[in-house]
């Protein structure tokens, strides 16, 4: 008897039984288990832990973080959790279909509603995991020498948002369909949506997504001139999530009234936030990112170190220790009545252009007039970025060694002129080699990019830019491999000499103890630097 | 004895028998496949290419490209659960093997896809910039559409190896997962490059070649394999 009257009081009563609080809880804690030990789930953590090991300790490109843009940078890490717990809580609810037991469950105390309910509590589970990767990434990050800013909370809590409304979106979709093939389907067409506004880093309306890409091969910009709604887009998260939750409850046949006030509630939440993401940045924002390109030095926070001065924008103050073992590097070479009695190093960013084509060119003039104004006169410039292990990164410190080394060697400030920007005979030699050997990984940062250029001419910075040609750099590199005192002690001897503007490279590299035959006739006669 | 162990193409001629009998197989076949994931894909991956070049956009290389890879991963997506067969524990006993009932709904469903593919295709070239146009690599990126459908039928082929026949489109879902752990790869090693950067794109281009011949040999070696046993 029990066994029949059973279903009957479950299918009839729709308050539900006493105790029913308590299978809730049960069948939520059985599913959390399930989807953690999800092949899906699993295989998409281990994915996301292993992209950050690579970069981390194979490719030893995750040096020098700039922590409000790895805040940011880690959410699309997450979105490959995102996509495994989504396909894992499809395959969870709609699994009464795949193993055809829908009819068995009716004879069960839970309703449909409850084990919806259950199925959206074990979603819970795997974001608080997200959150703590998450947090364990951005402390490791942060654990690093060299970083920089600090992470806003608003952006790492994104990440194990997005991860709760793709549970709760699975669940509602495999309440809505039972075909399998929808999970996949849905999930590709969530991927191209975040594609998609990947390709459109500038637009607003990519914050209608699960994140917001920036555009990320622009160096990092100073918190401040950050237009992010981090905090909105959070809220715009996790009522999304509430959105689909409440809706999967009423698919579910959770008909309260209370359940559909919060579903109106919450859709409405969705689209006041997602509304008040998209506008677009205010217009104080591009007159502030104007302000701190042309003259930063207002902005800035100034430190003295040696006889040198380094000036930074405040996030980036700490960075001066980096630039200064490059500096001191190139210093310890040069005579003392060479020497100017007080250099300056001041940061700079790069102009932001909405088009990936349009190369623009710092306002270098503005620059020197900042400078002039700031007591600062003949400033190197250097960027935001900094590090060994990427391509930006070692750009930036080659750029920054040979930036210095040339501001050294020439005893003028950078200039903006397309033909100022080249280097020519003993003085480029010397120039490239003092970079070359300022300090470990700048040799390193420079070879890199002579593999990635083409041509005679090769520019170097990120900022601004020293151009040499290949010839003077096969020498300096050959220079480079003898001992460092050696030439080191030559160049301070014959100081002078090389950095005349007339110095060949030939005779420069063999004041600096190289063998380098005489050039037969022609050598070099076509060349930018050669005397027209 | 010997009669009844041939194994040919539709049995032995028995009497009645039809004269194409991979024709009739092909009937029941596509009655069993799941074509409604595969339309849907193919039909919202057109959708989606035909939207630029009817606002007409004008897109460089970079976004055409992304634009036809992420079709030919919808589409890809779908292959597989064409192949699922929910019969297959009743169908073992069916005399056709099994290379042939699974080559008849492939044969069936390739050339289709291939037909959306051409759309696709013509559609996003359209949208490209008409100067650009000459550039755009349309073979490689069929390439790597061909790559992609060959590993979901591959992994299609596995899963039904493993799951009893019910569930190969459940892991070649798993292809979302392996094609978002691409686009992660580092540049030395990526599969999604953009055109704009030659040296790159050619060596993407190289492995999805390499990515299609080993999925279409382990896809060959797969066909014949009945579904696993029941647990």
């Amino acid at each position: 008897m029990s066994t029949i009257q059973q279903p009957e009081r479950a299918r009839t009563a729709p308050p539900a039984p006493p105790g029913t609080g308590a299978g809730v809880r049960a069948l939520a804690l059985t599913e959390g288990r399930r989807l953690l030990r999800h092949p899906a789930f699993l295989g998409s953590l281990l994915l996301c832990v292993a992209l950050w090991v690579y970069e981390s300790v194979v490719a030893g490109s995750s040096g020098f973080p700039v922590l409000h843009d790895e805040d940011r940078l880690v959410q699309s890490q997450l979105l490959l959790i995102a996509a495994g717990t989504f396909l894992a809580v499809h395959l969870a609810a709609i699994r009464p279909a795949r193993d055809g037991t829908e009819g068995w469950f009716l004879s069960l105390v839970l309703l449909p509603w409850q084990r919806a309910a259950a199925l959206l509590l074990a979603v819970l589970p795997a974001a608080l995991l997200t959150a703590v990767l998450a947090g364990a990434r951005i402390g490791w990050l942060a654990a690093q020498p060299g970083a920089a800013g600090s992470p806003s909370p608003a952006e790492l809590a994104a990440g194990p948002a997005a991860v709760l409304v793709a549970g709760t979106l699975a669940v509602l979709l495999g309440l809505i369909t039972r075909s399998v093939a929808a999970g996949p389907i849905a999930l590709a067409c969530l991927a191209i949506v975040t594609v998609v506004g990947a390709l459109f880093p500038f637009e607003s309306w990519r914050w209608w997504g699960l994140i917001a890409v920036e555009d990320e091969l622009h160096a990092a910009l100073p918190s401040g001139l950050l237009h992010r709604p981090a905090g909105q887009h959070l809220l715009y998260l996790l009522l999304l999530a509430l959105a689909c939750a409440t809706a999967a409850l009423l698919r579910a046949g959770l008909k309260a009234a209370s359940v559909r006030v919060l579903l109106a509630v919450s859709l409405a939440g969705v689209a006041v936030a997602g509304v008040l993401n998209a506008r677009p940045a205010p217009d104080s924002l591009a007159a502030a990112r104007q302000r701190a390109l042309d003259a930063p030095s207002e902005g800035q926070t100034c430190v003295k170190e040696g006889e040198l001065t380094y000036c930074a924008f405040p996030e980036f103050l700490d960075r001066h220790k980096e630039w200064a073992r490059v500096s001191e590097g190139i210093l310890r070479w040069v005579p003392g009545d060479a020497r100017d009695p007080r250099y300056t190093v001041r940061q700079h960013i790069t102009p932001v252009s909405e088009s990936s084509l349009g190369q623009t060119t710092a306002p270098i003039d503005a620059w020197a007039e900042d400078d002039r104004k700031a007591g600062t006169s003949g400033a190197v410039a250097v960027g935001t970025a900094w590090g060994d292990g990427s391509d930006l990164g070692r750009d930036a410190t080659g750029g920054f060694a040979t930036a210095f080394a040339a501001r050294v060697v020439t005893g003028e400030p950078a200039r903006s002129g397309p033909q100022d920007a080249l280097l020519c005979g003993g003085r480029s030699v010397l120039t490239l080699w003092l970079a070359g050997q300022a300090a470990p990984g700048t040799a390193e940062a420079l070879r890199s990019r002579i593999d990635r250029s083409f041509g005679g001419l090769i520019g170097f910075g990120t900022v601004t830019t020293v151009e040499t040609e290949q010839s003077d750099i096969d020498l300096a590199f050959r220079l480079l491999n003898l001992p460092a005192a050696d030439v080191g002690a030559k160049a301070k001897a014959h100081w002078a000499e090389l950095t005349a503007k007339d110095t060949s490279s030939a005779e420069a590299a063999r004041l600096l103890g190289l063998d380098v035959p005489e050039q037969p006739d022609g050598y070099g006669k076509d060349s930018m630097c050669s005397p027209r | 004895m010997q009669p009844q162990v041939t194994p040919a193409v539709g049995g032995g001629a028995a009497p009645g028998r039809p004269a194409r009998p991979s024709a009739d197989l092909a009937r029941h076949e596509l009655r069993a496949a799941r074509v409604l994931p595969l339309l849907c894909a193919a039909a919202l991956a057109t959708l989606m290419c035909a939207v630029p070049a009817v606002f007409s956009l004008g897109l460089d290389l970079a976004a055409g490209s992304v634009l036809l890879q992420l079709a030919a991963v919808l589409t890809a997506l779908a292959v597989a659960f064409a192949l699922d067969d929910p019969a297959a524990a009743t169908t073992t006993a069916c005399p056709s093997p099994w290379w042939l009932r699974r080559s008849v709904r492939l044969a069936v469903v390739l050339p289709a896809l291939a037909a959306f593919w051409l759309l696709d295709v013509l559609l996003v070239r359209q949208a490209v910039t008409a100067e650009l146009r000459p550039a755009f690599p349309t073979a490689d990126l069929s390439v790597e559409a061909l790559a992609l459908t060959l590993v979901a039928v591959a992994l299609g082929l596995a899963g039904l190896r493993f799951t009893v026949g019910q569930g190969g489109g459940l892991v070649a879902a798993g292809l979302l997962v392996i094609v978002v752990a691409l686009t992660f790869l580092p540049q030395e090693a990526a599969f999604f490059a953009t055109p704009d950067d030659g040296a790159q794109w050619d060596g993407a281009a190289a492995r999805w070649r390499a990515t299609a011949a080993v999925a279409l040999i382990a896809a060959a070696l797969l066909l014949p394999r009945p579904p696993g046993r029941r647990r």
